[in-house]
């Protein structure tokens, strides 16, 4: 199966300064992936093996705390893609295989990602994303 | 104007892969560091073709140690040089932004392991864009390893990555 022919990608981190159940942790401000800037057309979650720390110098979330993490995306104030779990959009549990999106036009800073269960997840951890995306 | 999307391209069909190296040698900034940014070099061949997929290879360590791998899968055409190693173990650590000719990072910050071959599923990525290889580079952020017989004045530790394109054609008009 071919896969997606990328254009641009950026990696975003979604920091977790505590580790709460039921916690929303929004996506902060990018410039580059700013609403309505960008159609978002592939995504993919990161665990520690594939990038141990983020750019912040945090650590990943493992694959075991990966799995108590959901995402949610808003595509302007509308929750379209709806707490997906994390582990849908890792390639390396899902043979490489991005997950991919109808061109979402995405409202980052309304998009969070939210913890089900903290077994596994650490405070200061960081959740990290590729964004596959065109620009509008 | 719009650059019209390549559609269904084979990766194994294109005809033209090269394989490049981006040195990390500790002669240039004396020790390897977390956030630098290690430069590809200039290619001729690379330069302002249109790249249509990469893979992160790990290379042989010495001409052998391939884990997982069977020899084939990943591969070295510089042959068995005691003097370099691939970063293999610690390749978690880097990733990889590649420049387009508009100077624009449409690869950002790409972990190396989402384009090592053989930690996806056999899936290359694709891409479709003018590369613009001396604005590239690899960054790490997390520590990791130089290889212990660095002494700082030789290239000792690379990353090997193969890149699959069509050529530029410079047309006369």
């Amino acid at each position: 199966m071919l896969q997606p022919i990328i254009q641009n990608t950026y990696l975003v981190e979604v920091n977790l300064p505590t580790v709460t159940q039921g916690q929303n942790y929004p996506f902060l401000d990018n410039p580059n992936l700013r609403y309505p800037k960008i159609f978002l057309h592939g995504m993919e979650s990161l665990i520690d093996v594939q990038l141990s720390k983020s750019p912040n110098q945090s650590d990943i979330v493992t694959a075991s705390g990966a799995a108590g993490i959901v995402l949610t995306l808003s595509v302007k104030d509308t929750e379209e893609v709806f707490q997906i779990p994390y582990l849908s959009l890792c390639t390396t549990v899902n043979a490489g295989l991005i997950r991919e999106f109808a061109n979402k036009q995405i409202n980052l800073t309304k998009s969070y990602i939210t913890v089900f269960d903290v077994t596994n997840l650490v405070a200061g951890q960081s959740a990290a994303f590729n964004f596959y995306y065109k620009i509008a | 104007m719009q650059k019209k999307p390549l559609q269904n391209i084979d990766i194994s069909k294109i005809v033209k892969s090269k394989t490049v190296y981006v040195n990390i040698f500790a002669g240039r900034i004396g020790l390897a560091q977390i956030n630098y940014k290690y430069f590809f070099d200039s290619d001729s061949d690379l330069d302002n073709s249109l790249i249509v997929g990469c893979e992160f290879n790990r290379g042989y360590i010495n001409g052998s140690d391939l884990g997982n791998f069977a020899p084939g899968q990943d591969f070295d055409p510089i042959g068995n040089l005691n003097a370099i190693e691939y970063i293999k173990a610690d390749m978690a650590a880097f990733t990889v932004s590649l420049v387009d000719v508009e100077n624009r990072a449409f690869f950002d910050k790409m972990p190396l392991t989402c384009l090592y071959y053989g930690n996806n599923g056999r899936h290359p990525k694709r891409m479709n864009n003018r590369i613009r290889m001396d604005k590239c580079y690899i960054q790490a952020f997390a520590p990791f390893n130089m290889p212990g017989t660095c002494d700082g004045n030789q290239i000792k530790y690379m990353a090997q990555f193969t890149f699959h394109y069509i050529p530029y054609v410079k047309r006369n008009r």
